[in-house]
């Protein structure tokens, strides 16, 4: 469903993604794990184009991405973005949040939009918060409302960019729960995040990645006790508390 | 009564009110649309019609006023073209057409300030969801912009509604020019000029405290 | 080529009011003039204005920037000329003698017609002399001197135009005057204000006004038509005076003896001016390139 083909792309001088190989089949849920700056967060937003690559090839649902004449507006409709800052519209309620795309991309009637957007909200356990604006809710909250409005477009697949790190401790659980709720459902996901437990219970995968490669793509069954690179290791031992 | 000496001469004063009236509104409508145009223009991710929209802001904005009204009023017929083959019609129309464009450089500056204060990741967001570059504007950098911008707009209204007086130079019998009259009529200078200040007040008090009133709702809404 | 000149001329237009905005102030050192003029100055009673203002070493002129023939700056060259111009170099040498260039005395107001009697009022100039008619209701605001200049107003059109011949003709038309003027509230009452009043801050802006249809006529003092004409030979003047309008100089009215002898002494100047012959010199200068007449005296 999504194959990465040595993908390479440089910010100026810097070389981030250096030669990306990866296929993730329908209903993977793929956790990406890694020291910051390893290139996860730019491999992700490659898939949606929002960082365009440099060389290599990127075939998303069958759509070649980085090829002049796709339309990244179509392809962007089947992949839904939750970002670490919610980055919700502050000037909308919730429920206009999760209606947004849907009216003005699908054309969906305000009553139809509606009414999807609070199933969506139903969902991810917040249907009393739909007309309260995003600086009255907490940011477990707020994440959940950006999981729901990402889920407005019917995506066939979610990338998820360290979606609990900007949170306070307490509200971590409530967004891991949508999240593995969704992965339960078949969603094909694309998780970036160092919760263990998240990535045990929902995950199939687990890639680790390091200074713009891919180091180590494992099944999650056996990864956490048992990484098969040196590097993965180290890594575990000295981020990741059990 | 300071400004009486507007009831003795009302039909000049106060079409010159209503003059006034009109030059602003249209001026400001005008400086609203173009400026929120040249200042999308300015952050476009297409750099030629961001250099067009930087070229209008600085002719513009290096342009004095009066300058401006005289090319509109008397320039533009040396190639041709005029607003209306009236006379009047004429010079009340590039008032407000010049009102428009020299204000609309200083709208666009506030605006584009505004664009660029609307946070990037709301803008990937957008675009994530499947936006286009222009339904994004639409709907998410532009309403967040309006909210922010409004004071320094108000700002900008004011500043217009004084400019109109400007337009006296180019024959509009606009309040400034009432006063004028008056004062060659009757030589009562202070009285003249007090009354038009008054009711130049009248109009720019009420639009401050609009504007303040504005802010507040927009900021109670967020 | 016609072309060239209208463009030209409104690129002058734009720089008058550039250079209304920035004009510079001439002031004269005052210990400058005393030292090389002190031999050749008049002696004035102490109590008058003219006493003070030569110990102040200096004379505020109010005349306006572009009303040809009667006093122009150059844009380029900051100078100013023309009769009025001429005519206020005559009095600040009366003052200050004659062994000096006397635009080293004068400070230069640029005023409009609106402006001038404030000018006055508000003491910003000693003098206003800029095409200024003497009538009833001025002189309750202000002092005038004897007429030093007497015309009347006529009416410019195109030269092509055979509607517009006498002042009953412009009922319904186009008529550009300055703002503030007495040509202005001429017009109105010689066409019962049937004239529809297109009202700008200057002549050579209202010629543009005709010359690109904007106004149907221009309406003033004859005098300063001849230099409109004077400058574009495509207009032409018709019709016979509507009203006569004698020039003087304007004065603040004496407040506690604070004009004392002022006027008096203006008049003297001009009798003085006319009995030498400058009064001609300068009419001949200014007057005539346009007019093709001489006068000795303003009644001749």
């Amino acid at each position: 469903m999504i194959e990465f083909r040595d993908v390479h792309k440089h910010f100026g001088p810097l070389h981030v993604l250096r030669g990306i190989n990866l296929t993730v089949r329908e209903r993977d849920v793929v956790v990406i794990i890694g020291p910051s700056g390893s290139g996860k967060s730019t491999m992700i937003r490659t898939i949606n184009k929002l960082e365009p690559i440099d060389s290599g090839e990127l075939v998303v649902d069958g759509q070649r991405v980085h090829d002049p004449g796709v339309d990244v507006n179509k392809l962007r409709r089947d992949v839904g973005m939750v970002f670490q800052s919610f980055n919700l519209f502050p000037h909308l309620t919730a429920a206009e949040n999760v209606m947004l795309a849907p009216r003005k991309v699908r054309g969906m009637s305000a009553a139809e939009a509606r009414k999807k957007a609070m199933a969506l909200l139903e969902k991810v356990g917040i249907p009393e918060k739909a007309d309260e604006h995003p600086t009255r809710l907490s940011g477990g909250q707020q994440q959940r409302v950006a999981i729901a409005r990402a889920l407005a477009m019917d995506p066939r697949i979610m990338l998820f960019d360290e979606p609990t790190s900007a949170l306070d401790a307490e509200m971590i659980r409530e967004v891991l729960d949508v999240m593995r709720d969704l992965a339960r459902e078949g969603m094909t996901m694309l998780v970036i995040t160092h919760e263990v437990g998240f990535a045990r219970e929902a995950s199939n995968r687990v890639v680790f990645m390091d200074e713009g490669r891919i180091i180590e793509d494992s099944p999650t069954a056996g990864f956490f006790e048992a990484p098969r690179e040196e590097r993965a290791r180290q890594f575990l031992s000295k981020v990741i508390s059990h | 009564m300071p400004g009486g000496i507007a009831f003795e001469f009302p039909q000049l004063y106060f079409t010159g009110l209503w003059l006034t009236i009109q030059i602003s509104v249209l001026g400001l409508l005008g400086a609203l649309v173009l400026g929120t145009l040249v200042a999308v223009l300015r952050v476009s991710p297409i750099a030629p019609l961001g250099w067009i929209g930087a070229a209008y802001v600085e002719f513009f904005r290096n342009t004095p006023l009066v300058a401006l009204l005289f090319f509109l009023f008397l320039g533009l017929p040396l190639i041709g073209l005029r607003f209306s083959t009236d006379t009047f019609e004429n010079i009340f129309r590039a008032a407000a057409v010049g009102m428009g464009l020299y204000h609309g450089a200083y709208v666009a500056e506030v605006v584009r300030g505004g664009l660029l204060g609307v946070d990037r990741g709301q803008i990937e967001a957008a675009r994530s969801l499947g936006l286009s570059y222009a339904q994004m504007l639409r709907y998410v950098q532009l309403p967040q912009t309006f909210r922010s911008v409004i004071p320094p707009l108000g700002n900008i209204g004011i500043a217009l509604v004084k400019n109109t007086s400007l337009a006296s130079t180019i024959g509009v019998a606009e309040l400034l020019y009432a006063a004028e009259i008056v004062e060659s009529r009757t030589f009562r200078a202070e009285e003249a000029f007090i009354a038009a200040t008054l009711l130049y007040l009248v109009l720019t008090i009420p639009l401050g405290i609009a504007v303040n009133a504005l802010e507040r709702r927009m900021l109670v809404a967020r | 080529m016609r072309g060239f000149a209208r463009v030209f001329a409104f690129g002058l237009v734009l720089t008058f009011i550039a250079a209304a905005c920035t004009s510079p102030s001439t002031t004269p050192s005052p210990t400058v003039a005393a030292s090389s003029s002190a031999s050749t100055r008049p002696h004035f009673d102490l109590a008058t204005y003219q006493y003070s203002l030569q110990t102040k070493g200096k004379i505020r002129i109010g005349t306006q920037e572009d009303n040809p023939p009667f006093s122009v700056k150059n844009p380029a060259t900051g100078k100013w000329d023309g009769f009025d111009v001429a005519y206020g170099r005559e009095i600040a040498k009366a003052i200050f003698g004659d062994a000096d260039d006397p635009d080293k005395y004068i400070e230069y107001v640029p005023v409009t017609s609106a402006t001038r009697i404030p000018s006055l009022t508000d003491n910003k100039a000693d003098v206003i002399i800029k095409t200024f008619t003497i009538n009833d209701d001025r002189k309750k605001q202000i002092d005038f001197t004897d007429v030093y200049f007497r015309t009347g107003q006529r009416i410019l059109v195109k030269k092509d135009n055979t509607t517009i011949n006498e002042v009953a003709d412009l009922a319904g038309k186009t008529v550009c005057a300055q703002r503030g003027s007495t040509s202005e509230q001429n017009i109105s009452s010689a066409t019962n204000n049937a004239a529809r009043l297109l009202l700008l801050d200057s002549y050579p802006a209202c010629l543009l006004a005709l010359q690109q249809g904007q106004a149907d006529a221009v309406s003033t003092d004859e005098t300063i038509l001849f230099g409109l004409v004077k400058q574009d030979a495509n207009t032409k003047i018709v019709g016979k005076y509507f009203s006569t309008e004698p020039y003087g100089i304007g004065v603040k009215k004496s407040v506690g003896g604070d004009r004392t002898g002022f006027v008096d002494f203006l008049n003297r100047t001009q009798v003085a001016m006319i009995t030498s012959g400058t009064w001609a010199k300068i009419y001949e200068q200014y007057i005539s390139p346009v007019s093709f007449d001489k006068k000795r005296t303003p009644d001749d």
